[in-house]
């Protein structure tokens, strides 16, 4: 059974604009799986089905063998928990301290008291600063998240995604907001994530990025999918395809 | 799957407020021209309490009038309530002053100016002619007396210092209380929590018509009712002061959780943590910082009313000012006069310093 | 030290500085509510004192509409008055006032006197003004424009000079080198990028004004206040609350009207921001 099953997944906005179109594929566990496509295409709007960020407006998404659109409240907790996420203009709480905000990776597995006072117990404050060290920030740990720069706040994101010990990790383009020397360290880290066996699913439009990590890709265009296979794969026709006539390749590397 | 909800009553609702803004602007101006012609004709000058008399018809053909007034200056591009109401884009082609409706505005103000300087009874004259008056008055400002400033004043029963303190702890205590009882109000009267069903919307129009009416009653007038129900006394000016406040910092408050950034909740909500949690850690701390500074706003607006709230019975330090000007002291006037100048001086002064830190 | 244990510290320090700063709050607000005698159950044992108050509310004397809707219009007219005559002044002094157009040694003073005069000024509610100028030229409309004026004027040069001092220094800068003279960068230089503020300080005074008038009317200013004051000095509740409501219709419309136009101004074309729903 594959890890990911989404079926016929349709994504309406009212009144009528079509941002998923019957889209079907699996995601096997341990693949790195990069989602490109123009802005508008759809990529979005895709990863946030999957952890029910949006809901989907037909079709059916299996994690694990479960059920994502029609999960009960508690069901889907659950399911977000197995699920991490990191997202391209970072979502930290910037007037909170770094460390927080990592911290509120593991909130699901806190009691209400506990978490609403903010007493976090020391394991998970150990842990915390375990992931900070892996992205290699340990030292920023008490300072508001605002304070640091963009890689720097990617990390922390990667950290907090890290701190649920996720089995899945959706990035919504994820370096967008980066120059292209940190998005190479960013992408190294996702890398390194994805070669301890957990499964990465990226979106991005940057076609260097895709053929230097990715295992699969999948070109999404206004909705559909016009490619899906080996990164390599991507000669320029099918290039144009997904981009469109006018896009030209930028080299980032 | 969730279906919109179409509804064209917002539309209608649109289209009216430039339309009634527009009827209410030449209504008045006809309103105030009658009442202009009429007192001119009956009397030499403007009387300040005068009644306007009118027979039937003569209201029916003013309504009739005004309304239709309102319609044609659409067509004439006179209509202000476009202009101030809607998006409306309109190309500048012409400089702001020479457009049609850029005139009627003007001509609206200074006409306003007229009539105003006409109603309220303005009269530099006076000024001159009472100054002598006044002498009393200003020695006394100059020639504060501090006795009681310490020492208990046995009619008053208390110091100004005591006072004072009595004061502060009424704006203190307003806020403070006001603060807390406004934050889940802001959430009731936000619109994007209170989407979702009908039930939820009309609780939304509710409350924000509550904090409306309230906020738009000052604090003084709720000291008179409070005065009234539960006895004069700094009690009294403190509900008062807090019932206006709650309202006052609930509006605040709901734009801030409108203006929230949807980025932090969607992925503390990604996580896996329940609604309460995502609420306390998504959107929680994007609002204190600023619901901070509205507090610390409001603690000077409240210090400030609370030094006079006395008037009506609110207790504080202003029932020290209000009987040593009855008893034509001015002396102790005075003193009272400068306390209260320099602790809200002082006050503001934090209140501005300690605003700008955390903003 | 581990890193262990420096972390604990940090952590334990940042929880017990914030439970002292709750604690002390907490208690001042313990003790506010001993001296003031605050009891909210008052408000229900006294319940009795007010039904007179509440029934009015059920049968409101309307006979004094029409007096009331009048004395509410001369109401406005009393803020907008002072409001109209407090701007010249304020904005004259808000140049005197800004600490980045008064270099000179002189101006220096002349800028410390009138911050400082202005604050003043400030620190002291118009209805304390309205009782002085009461004394000066006798009760009615004019000592409530006087009181508001005064206050206006103290207000808006604060506010105004203070928007005056955070404007982009670069436009002054070109205008200084041309060697203009001080009236031509005022000109070119600052009020360009003022005018809007302005606009809206203007209309954030002008609600203001309107809520005083509305008040200061109990001292003896004139206007609806004074009306309101003494139909309750005789407990005629039914016409107070008539009154109240129109009092009420009032300042909601000038603080929508005042709002909706703030925002035009700001925006200058009308942005909605995002609704979204959880």
């Amino acid at each position: 059974m594959a890890q990911l099953e989404i079926n016929n997944l349709t994504k309406i906005y009212p009144p009528d604009v079509l941002a998923l179109d019957d889209i079907s594929f699996e995601v096997e566990k341990g693949e790195f799986l990069i989602i490109i496509g123009l802005s508008g295409s759809g990529k979005s709007t895709l990863l946030r089905c999957i952890n029910r960020l949006i809901e989907p407006t037909e079709g059916s998404i299996k994690f694990e063998g479960q059920e994502v659109t029609t999960a009960s409240s508690k069901e889907l907790k659950a399911i977000r928990e197995e699920i991490g996420m990191i997202f391209q203009r970072f979502n930290l709480i910037e007037r909170s301290l770094v460390l927080t905000n990592v911290l509120t990776g593991q909130l699901g597995e806190l009691s209400f008291w506990r978490s609403m006072l903010g007493r976090f117990p020391k394991e998970m404050k150990r842990a915390a600063h375990e992931k900070l060290e892996t992205v290699g920030i340990p030292e920023q740990a008490f300072k508001r998240a605002d304070e640091l720069s963009g890689g720097q706040q990617q990390r922390v994101g990667i950290a907090r995604a890290l701190m649920q010990d996720p089995r899945l990790l959706l990035a919504d383009e994820p370096v967008s907001s980066l120059d292209p020397a940190t998005s190479g360290t960013i992408m190294d880290y996702l890398a390194q994530i994805n070669d301890q066996g957990k499964t990465v699913i990226t979106s991005l439009h940057f076609l260097d990025l895709v053929r230097k990590y990715g295992t699969r890709a999948i070109g999404l265009k206004d909705g559909e999918i016009v490619y899906d296979g080996p990164p390599k794969g991507i000669d320029d026709e099918k290039f144009k395809e997904v981009f469109g006539e006018e896009a030209e390749k930028v080299h980032i590397s | 799957m969730k279906k919109p909800k179409k509804s064209t009553f917002p539309d209608l609702l649109g289209r009216a407020k430039p339309f009634l803004l527009d009827w209410l602007i030449w209504s008045y101006f006809a309103y105030t021209t009658i009442f202009l012609l009429n007192s001119y004709w009956y009397t030499q000058y403007v009387d300040w309490y005068g009644t306007l008399t009118l027979p039937p018809w003569g209201w029916i053909l003013t309504v009739l009038g005004t309304f239709s007034c309102a319609l044609a200056s659409e067509y004439f591009g006179l209509s202000i309530g476009l202009k101030a109401l809607t998006d409306q884009e309109t190309p500048p082609t012409k400089p702001w002053l020479i457009t049609n409706w850029g005139l009627t505005s003007i001509f609206l103000v200074v006409f306003t100016f007229w009539v105003g300087w006409l109603t309220t009874d303005i009269n530099l004259g006076i000024i001159i002619r009472r100054a002598p008056k006044t002498i009393g008055l200003w020695h006394g400002l100059s020639h504060p007396n501090f006795a009681h400033l310490i020492e208990i004043d046995p009619e008053m029963e208390g110091s100004i210092l005591g006072s004072l303190v009595n004061t502060l702890f009424m704006a203190y205590l307003a806020t403070l209380i006001g603060g807390v009882l406004a934050a889940p109000l802001g959430f009731l009267g936000a619109r994007n929590i209170m989407g979702g069903s009908w039930f939820r919307r009309v609780f939304f129009y509710l409350t924000r018509a509550f904090f409306n009416v309230v906020r738009s009653v000052e604090s003084l007038i709720w000291a008179i009712v409070f005065a009234i129900w539960i006895g004069f006394g700094p009690a009294a000016g403190a509900f008062a002061l807090l019932i206006h406040s709650m309202a006052a910092l609930a509006k605040l408050f709901s734009e801030q959780v409108e203006a929230i950034d949807k980025g932090p909740i969607e992925a503390v909500q990604s996580t896996g943590a329940s609604f309460w949690q995502t609420i306390r850690y998504g959107a929680v701390p994007q609002v204190i910082p600023q619901y901070m500074a509205f507090l610390l706003y409001r603690l000077d607006i409240n210090v400030r009313m609370a030094t006079v709230i006395a008037l009506v019975g609110g207790g504080g330090i202003g029932r020290f000012f209000f009987y040593y000007k009855d008893q034509l002291d001015w002396e102790q006037v005075g003193a009272v006069t400068i306390v209260i100048a320099i602790v809200v001086w002082i006050l503001d002064y934090i209140s501005g310093k300690a605003r700008e830190k955390i903003v | 030290m581990t890193d262990e244990d420096k972390i604990k510290e940090r952590s334990s320090w940042y929880f017990w500085r914030n439970l002292t700063i709750v604690a002390f709050f907490l208690g001042l607000f313990v003790v506010a509510l001993f001296r003031l005698n605050f009891d909210p159950r008052l408000l229900v044992t006294n319940f009795r004192s007010t039904l007179k108050l509440w029934g009015a509310f059920a049968s409101p004397d309307w006979s004094v509409l029409g007096e009331g809707a009048q004395l509410l219009v001369k109401t406005l007219y009393m803020a907008f008055m002072a409001t109209a005559l407090a701007l010249p002044f304020a904005i004259v002094l808000s140049f005197l006032g800004a600490k980045n157009l008064m270099n000179s040694p002189v101006a220096q003073v002349i800028y410390t006197f009138v911050r400082g005069f202005a604050s003043v000024i400030r620190s002291i509610q118009p209805i304390i003004w309205a009782i002085i100028f009461i004394v000066w030229v006798r009760t009615g409309p004019f000592p409530g424009v006087l009181a508001l004026w005064v206050h206006s004027v103290a207000d808006m040069t604060k506010l105004f000079s203070e928007r005056v001092e955070s404007i982009d220094p670069g436009p002054l800068e070109a205008i200084e080198a041309t060697g203009a003279g001080k009236l031509l960068v005022l000109v070119y230089a600052v009020i360009p990028q003022i005018i809007n503020p302005y606009l809206s300080f203007t209309l954030y005074r002008l609600d203001i004004n309107v809520r005083m008038a509305t008040i200061i009317g109990i001292v003896g200013g004139g206007g609806i206040g004074m009306r309101l004051y003494s139909y309750i000095n005789k407990w005629n509740f039914p016409k107070a609350v008539v009154m109240t409501m129109l009092i009420v219709i009032m300042v909601w419309g000038i603080d929508y009207l005042s709002s909706r136009l703030r925002e035009r101004i700001e925006t200058g074309g009308g942005e909605r921001s995002e609704k979204f729903t959880i």
